[in-house]
């Protein structure tokens, strides 16, 4: 049987978050959605179909042979797994049975398929892959409550769930929690924490897990006076800087968190280390959020919150939504994001002293009150060579052309919105 | 279209005492944005869309940020316009 996670459609509607990575690749709970497939199959050597513009990146990452290799499919029995869905413990579909595809509504969850079924399928993309499998199918399933996610806010309101899963998952697998050291508190059950023996907690930290659990992965760093409530989680080699971390917070690996965070995820590799608040929000990577940066996520009217996506606002029908911010967004001291704010990649914004535009296109500088159509894109580059340097990663030339493709495809919309701000007095 | 490149020289140099707060005393063709002037990043950028804005033209940011000194800036606009 050869199982292969797909990247359906939906990847747009979760801009900005995946204009550099797969769906599977997002963040909740402690782990990605892929990892938590890798986890339920108990396998690792499984294939991968995702969008072209993805392929060079991820052949990077996972082997040429893992991705859209359509000739590991065909002839034989596959499992195709819909990566946008947040699977729970015994989600999965048996890997016997009948040629069947399990479905939420019209998308679709997974299919499976016999090897005779798979003869003569010959998709030359992934959006030919799946309708290709539903042809084949003898029946189909419906499974209404399955998690897929849809919107960008999915992964927020998803997420304390999602910690408590990961929380099981570790305890079942690595064991019992490394010991607290002297000096750090615990309010409500201890055994409601599990932190890596290679991690430290300074002195004069205190662990809430009257609400949830709290994990702290490996070689990461809690200073004194750090705060984490329940059900939150850091991930390996991150740091807090006596943090306020709210209940609902997963915070990915390589980050450094100061202020308050609350039912946020940062997804590795950003800093939050000043003081300020970010709430229900998702950050990609290489973000660096300067010091008293805050968003709002909740209005003053508490009505529902609409997110401005570059199809227009999206009504999340949630009271507490705040700000999604893609890969290598800087942002200025002071900076205020409004509630439900969309921020694209790339982006350089410097606070005014208002509040910013609910959304800002990717690659676009906001100076002096407008969004501007940004530096040029070799400026750019060499700002975020210079950021990731410093945590020893190297930018790809496949990044660099992804990068590129991505600016291309959100020249018109930028120059339009700055056109636009242009004649704003 | 011929432009004529003294009245481009002279809302240049208008519009870069705007955004840099310089005497047009201090702004000659042979001046440099960033070491005579005094701009810096953020001021690039406010340059580019004041020029914009002020000619009614979009330019591309890669290479209008090449350009380093006015009078390269005036023939810089002057060509865009003839070629718009």
């Amino acid at each position: 049987m050869n199982v292969c996670l797909f990247e359906d459609q939906g990847y747009e509607a979760l801009y900005p978050l995946t204009y550099l990575r797969p769906t599977f690749e997002l963040r909740c709970g402690l782990t990605t959605l892929e990892d938590k497939f890798l986890s339920e199959l108990g396998m690792e050597d499984i294939y991968y179909a995702v969008r072209d513009s993805l392929v060079p990146i991820m052949t990077e990452k996972k082997g040429k042979d893992r991705i859209n290799n359509w000739e590991e499919l065909r002839g034989k029995e596959i499992l195709l797994l819909n990566g946008g869905w947040l699977i729970q413990q015994g989600d999965l579909p048996s890997i016997e049975g009948a040629n069947e595809a399990g479905c939420k509504g019209d998308r679709v969850l997974w299919v499976r398929l016999s090897a005779d079924k798979t003869a003569d399928l010959n998709p030359q993309r992934v959006q030919e892959l799946i309708p290709a499998c539903l042809k084949r199918c003898e029946t189909q399933k419906d499974f209404p409550k399955a998690d897929l996610i849809l919107e960008p806010w999915d992964l927020i309101t998803n997420n304390p769930k999602a910690i408590e899963a990961d929380f099981r998952l570790i305890k079942a697998t690595q064991g019992e929690s490394g010991a607290l050291s002297e000096g750090v508190a615990v309010l409500g059950d201890p055994s409601q924490v599990w932190v890596a023996a290679s991690a430290e907690l300074q002195p004069f930290t205190l662990l809430d897990t009257r609400g949830g659990p709290v994990i702290i992965d490996e070689k990461s760093v809690v200073t004194s006076f750090t705060r984490i409530e329940g059900p939150s989680c850091l991930g390996r080699g991150s740091q807090t800087l006596g943090a306020k971390v709210r209940e609902g917070t997963s915070i990915g690996p390589f980050c450094r968190i100061g202020g308050e965070v609350e039912e946020s995820i940062f997804h590795a590799y950003s800093n939050k280390y000043h003081d300020g608040f970010i709430g229900h929000s998702y950050v990609c990577e290489w973000v660096n959020l300067g010091a008293l940066c805050t968003n709002s996520d909740l209005k003053n009217d508490y009505t529902s919150v609409s997110v401005y996506t570059p199809d227009g606002p999206k009504d999340t029908g949630s009271a507490k939504i705040g700000s999604f911010i893609g890969d290598h967004t800087k942002t200025s001291i002071g900076t205020l994001l409004n509630t439900g704010s969309w921020v694209g990649i790339m982006c350089n914004l410097v606070a005014t002293g208002g509040v910013l535009p609910k959304f800002i296109p990717s690659f676009a500088w906001y100076i002096g009150g407008k969004i501007t159509k940004g530096f040029g894109f070799e400026a750019m580059l060499d700002t975020c060579r210079t950021s990731m340097s410093r945590r020893g990663v190297d930018m790809t030339d496949s990044m660099v052309a992804l990068l590129q493709q991505v600016k291309e495809d959100t020249k018109q919309l930028r120059q339009e919105i700055a056109k636009k701000d242009r004649k704003k007095k | 279209m011929a432009v004529d490149r003294a009245e481009v020289a002279e809302r240049v140099i208008k519009v870069v005492c705007e955004v840099l707060g310089c005497s047009s005393n201090d702004v000659k063709e042979e001046s440099q944005f960033v070491a005579d002037l005094g701009a810096e990043s953020i001021q690039s950028i406010e340059l580019v869309t004041a020029f914009e804005d002020e000619f009614d033209i979009e330019m591309d940011e890669d290479a209008a940020l090449q350009v380093k000194d006015v009078g390269t800036a005036i023939d810089f606009i002057k060509k865009h316009l003839e070629e718009a």
